[in-house]
């Protein structure tokens, strides 16, 4: 793989939700922080139980994350794409993997060693410490709402949920 | 939007609701410095204090009432989360508005809420204010919390899945009322 350039690097990162409306002068200085890596098709990210030593970006491909269950069979559940952070969970909590991440097709991503992301995020910084607390909030809504789209699918194809209410008001803040 | 002002001894209430949450760890006094960025707004029960598919960018802190977290599918909804006095929402759009609003938060009784406004966040990011990291930091925090516990719940819904026991698994976490 052809080496990325340091404007390249940075005109990736802009492209990760959250980050679009950060300015260039930190999106750069963040940049300076990631490495490019390659995996191909097959290999493991990351695994769960091991030590979350990486945050990662993905570029280019596909991955699945994979979790394990009590039961001791491995189980696919969420798909990501380009522009999904991924990894996170030694920034927020845990120091172990709590999943799995395998390359459906060959995958380019930048990484960034969590020690550094960790302490972006602790610090009260907000030049380079927001843009990274901002991506890492969108990143985690967005496996939230992933999360609760499929168990919603679940419960409406049981039949479990509630018909809407008809007496559902009003249009937000400011209506 | 319009910003009603804070009603008598409002600003007070809303200072405490958001030193318990959002603005955990900032100074008393930067609390309340803080707090009066926030609009607060009154809603009736059954109101919507956010819609799906909104893309307005606030953030929102329940102060007063119980609010609930709905999903829509099709014409059904589903409750995601119930909320109560100091609960945030609105945190998935204000972040990041490329993703319509996902979900609908609706009043289960009268309640007051204090609103921030994206252009108000934006210009304190400008400002290198502190209190930014802080709220911040908060927010991760919660977020991260109700991804565990919804990824949980999802690792158990799979397994149930495999052992073909799922619908007893769904009714646990959601209730047996159906259609």
């Amino acid at each position: 793989m052809k080496p990325m350039t340091m404007a390249e690097t940075t005109a990736l990162l802009g492209a990760v939700p959250g980050l679009a409306e950060v300015g260039q002068e930190p999106l750069t200085e963040l940049a300076e922080l990631f490495v490019a890596r390659s995996y191909p098709e097959g290999a493991w990210i990351c695994e769960e139980g091991a030590v979350a030593e990486d945050i990662f970006v993905l570029l280019q491909g596909q991955a699945e994350v994979v979790k394990l269950g009590t039961n001791g069979r491995r189980y696919a559940v969420a798909t990501l794409g380009p522009g999904v952070f991924f990894g996170l969970v030694g920034v927020v909590a845990a120091a172990r993997r709590t999943a799995s991440v395998r390359a459906q097709t060959a995958v380019e991503l930048l990484s960034l060693p969590t020690a550094v992301a960790r302490e972006l995020v602790e610090a009260d910084d907000v030049h380079l410490g927001s843009p990274i607390r901002r991506a890492l909030l969108v990143a985690l809504s967005r496996q939230l709402w992933s999360a609760s789209s499929t168990a919603m699918s679940l419960a409406v194809d049981a039949g479990l949920a509630q018909p809407l209410s008809r007496s559902t008001r009003g249009g937000g803040p400011g209506a | 939007m319009n910003q009603p002002a804070f009603e008598p001894g409002g600003a007070d209430a809303a200072s405490r609701r958001l030193s318990d949450t959002l603005l955990r760890g900032l100074p008393p006094a930067e609390v309340a410095r803080v707090a009066g960025l926030f609009a607060v707004q009154s809603f009736a029960r059954g109101e919507a204090l956010l819609l799906a598919g909104q893309s307005s960018r606030f953030l929102g802190v329940l102060l007063e009432g119980a609010a609930s977290v709905q999903a829509r599918k099709d014409s059904a909804a589903l409750t995601l989360e119930e909320l109560g006095p100091g609960d945030v929402f609105g945190e998935g759009g204000f972040f990041d508005p490329d993703t319509a609003r996902t979900a609908d938060v609706v009043a289960r009784s009268q309640c007051k809420v204090a609103l921030l406004p994206w252009p108000l966040y934006l210009r304190m990011v400008q400002a290198e204010d502190r209190a930014v990291a802080v709220m911040e930091r908060n927010l991760i925090g919660l977020v991260a919390e109700r991804m565990r516990s919804t990824d949980g719940r999802l690792a158990g819904l799979l397994e149930a899945a495999d052992a073909g026991t799922w619908l007893d698994a769904l009714k646990r976490l959601f209730g047996g009322g159906g259609r």
